[in-house]
């Protein structure tokens, strides 16, 4: 099945070229519908919400605002290998409802192809983002295990891997897009299958050529003993902190010089994606830990349209203030905002320096700080003195 | 009406002084200005928000207003007092209007590992929770512990050969982070060792944009006259990362030339080679990363760089070798903790 790009590729102007592939299904492995005799080695349990993580990672790289400096998306190749049931189907993007297995015959497919189109112009941005089954081989590399992994049919084990890093290296050169940001999204599995993968040469890798490019950073997922966690009815946690920090302006930074507008440079990535995926792996209980390789140089990965709003909270203490206290909340220029008798007083601003006043009668003393409200949201604590 | 700020870092490192910039964005947070020390930029009056990375990777933010013709200095650093954010306003004095958010660091419980041989360095200080070690004056430095159920090897990146003075003091301390049997050590460079102590907490701190803007003046520093090899081998797998080594391939080679046990320059030497187009250099460099295999990285990226390039030698000559060289690493060295910034392994306790 050819691997075409879910929207009308365009190779002749500067574009975005991305590449979504998520793996849940293993159809070889032991107790595997297909266990083949290579397979039997592998126990490895099929994953719930792989192919629907990268799902909606394609659905947003659709969704989202290609304002420059970004070029327009030109082209986006998806391949899943679902389990049953695990995409809603009728909630999809039709363009992503008969997206290829993830095999190794379609991967390499894909890959060519994807290099092509990566290759088309220098001022191409690229996007990669993998998830499934792998094995983390080296500080920032990873294997990802497709979905045909151990077949029999295959010369070799590791014929039926992705190496994601070797890859990642080989679009490393003068041809190549630009800038690039990759993600591998790949589950640590048991130590035995990693300590059998790590002393193998080979995957699917592409020749190196010389050159190298702007930036192209690579998110790893997992550290060793840490796995990379997804949640079984929803998506992984690297990607809800992805899409947390896009959407929410978590990540966001302020315009700078030669560009006007609100942005998410790969810095703020490197900082808040493991930071972000901490905490929401420490809120379930575990840890996760995102290691930052590849050619982590400055890089734009997202360009917002508005600019970002901030959700605001101000608490004000003692309790039996609260009933005597008015909140005035004013821009740099002492232009009023807001004003609040309730408690706790909240509301939405532009992201930026702003006056916060509280006054409660002569029983307490005023209140007047400077303060710096940044997206995604800010709470703030007023403290009154008698 | 325009008014001045000028910024100090505090810091004990003239290079760092040099190096360290902060934002300055107005009250819609555009970015009008990156400051240096000591410079005084000229501001419109207005707010404006600081924002600085500091030698130990702790972001400090400073809102600041500024007064017509007023001349103002903020001071920025570890070791420079924060001004308390002020619950009145009293004046329009810079300071008083000035105010001041710490970011929290993150907080993690420790526990304790027993060591249990240690080589190439002495144990300088032991405290329920941490080990400090110092160079033993020659040879790679390496500390065994046991913890819960495994046997962890941790390499050091003390000060061998290094010609700052140690002074007896703790040239790099091992904490176990984590909780109870799950904690691991995690070895760190000292913070008296200011530049390479930076250049370590940035990374940890993944101020990975801070610590590029930093590498290769802190690198070339740590390199001359071999003041902190250890440090300037940290640096330079930095720069390789990022593909910014080859200018500085001279240094690596004499950094390999001169500390033998630092087999991290030697594979940095390789990773050069391997990048040549003439194929007898490439052939050196093979012959090169051969020879390190059976010997210990004192960094974990240098291990992974080992890894990777016994998988992706750029020709088919010495696969046999190569694939060899794998499988013998694989054997011998144990878990990795990948997450670690010095070569750190584990084997369950028989």
């Amino acid at each position: 099945m050819p691997v075409a790009s879910v929207v009308p590729e365009r190779l002749d102007a500067p574009g975005t070229h991305a590449l979504v592939i998520g793996v849940s299904v293993y159809r070889h492995v032991l107790d595997a519908a297909r266990q083949s005799v290579r397979g039997r080695d592998f126990a490895i349990e099929p994953l719930d919400s792989a192919a629907r993580t990268a799902h909606r990672v394609a659905s947003w790289l659709l969704a989202r605002d290609y304002d420059a400096p970004l070029p327009p998306l030109a082209s986006l190749r998806v391949l899943l290998s679902p389990q049953p049931g695990e995409i809603d189907t009728a909630a999809q993007d039709p363009r992503l409802a008969n997206a290829p297995a993830a095999t190794r015959a379609n991967v390499r497919e894909a890959l060519r192809d994807f290099r092509k189109a990566c290759e088309s112009h220098r001022d191409n941005h690229a996007i990669v983002y993998v998830i499934g089954h792998g094995a983390q081989i080296t500080k920032h590399g990873a294997l990802l295990l497709l979905e045909d992994f151990a077949s029999d049919d295959h010369d070799n084990l590791l014929d039926g891997a992705l190496d994601v890093v070797d890859v990642h290296q080989a679009l490393q050169n003068a041809a190549a897009a630009r800038q690039q940001c990759w993600f591998v999204d790949v589950c640590r599995q048991h130590v035995d299958v990693d300590r059998a993968l790590e002393r193998l040469i080979g995957g699917i890798r592409l020749d190196k050529k010389p050159g190298n490019v702007e930036a192209s950073p690579l998110f790893l997922a997992a550290m060793s003993d840490t796995q990379a966690f997804a949640l079984r009815d929803g998506h992984s946690l690297l990607c809800d902190a992805l899409i947390w920090a896009l959407d929410d302006a978590a990540a966001a930074r302020g315009p700078r010089t030669g560009l006007g507008q609100w942005h998410v440079p790969f810095g703020s990535l490197y900082e808040v994606l493991p930071q972000r995926v901490r905490e929401l792996a420490l809120s379930h209980g575990v840890e996760q830990f995102v290691e930052v390789g590849g050619v982590a140089n400055p890089g734009v990965f997202h360009v917002y349209r508005d600019h970002p709003q901030v959700a605001v909270s101000i608490v004000v203490e003692p309790a039996a203030a609260q009933p005597l206290a008015r909140l005035d909340l004013s821009d740099s220029r002492r232009r009023p905002v807001f004003s609040s008798t309730q408690w706790p007083a909240t509301t939405r601003v532009r992201a930026g320096l702003y006056t916060i006043e509280v006054t409660a009668t002569t029983r307490y003393q005023p209140y007047w700080l400077l303060v710096d409200f940044a997206p995604p949201r800010c709470e703030h604590h007023v403290v009154l003195e008698p | 009406m325009k008014a001045t700020l000028t910024l100090h870092f505090e810091s004990s490192s003239q290079l760092l002084k040099s190096l360290l910039s902060a934002e300055i964005r107005d009250s819609g947070l555009r970015l009008v200005a990156t400051a240096h020390h000591g410079s005084p930029l000229e501001l419109d009056a207005g707010l404006y928000r600081v924002t600085a990375v500091l030698e130990n990777g702790a972001e400090q933010r400073h809102v600041v207003a500024l007064e017509p013709g007023q001349r103002a200095t903020l001071r920025l650093g570890i070791a420079a007092p924060l001004p308390a954010a002020p619950a009145h306003v009293d004046d329009a004095g810079f300071e008083s209007l000035s105010a001041a958010i710490r970011l929290p660091l993150p907080v993690k419980r420790v526990v304790a590992g027993r060591l249990v041989a240690v080589r190439g360095a002495i144990e300088t200080t032991a405290s329920g929770d941490a080990h400090g070690f110092r160079t033993a004056g020659d040879g790679f430095a390496f500390a065994e512990f046991e913890h819960a159920t495994r046997r962890w090897f941790v390499s050091l990146p003390v000060l061998t050969g290094g010609s700052v003075p140690g002074d007896g003091r703790d040239e790099c301390t091992v904490r176990f982070d984590g909780d109870g049997r799950a904690a691991k050590p995690a070895a760190r460079m000292s913070s008296w060792r200011t530049v390479a102590s930076s250049v370590q907490q940035m990374l940890l701190q993944s101020r990975i944009e801070q610590v590029l803007a930093v590498a290769d003046e802190a690198t070339t520093a740590l390199a001359e006259k071999y003041s902190d090899p250890a440090g300037a081998a940290l640096g330079a797998l930095l720069l390789h990362r990022v593909d910014r080594l080859a200018p500085l391939r001279g240094w690596v080679d004499n950094l390999a030339r001169s500390f033998a046990w630092l087999v991290d320059a030697r594979v940095l030497q390789a990773a050069l080679a391997a990048q040549s187009e003439s194929a007898a250099v490439r052939e050196r460099g093979l012959s090169i990363l051969l020879d390190c295999v059976r010997e210990r990285a004192l960094f974990t990226e240098t291990h992974s760089l080992m890894l990777n390039l016994l998988r992706r030698w750029p020709d088919d000559d010495g696969l046999r070798e190569r694939t060899s060289a794998l499988g013998t690493i694989v054997a011998e060295l144990g878990d990795i903790d990948w997450s670690a910034l010095t070569l750190t392994t584990s084997q369950p306790l028989a």
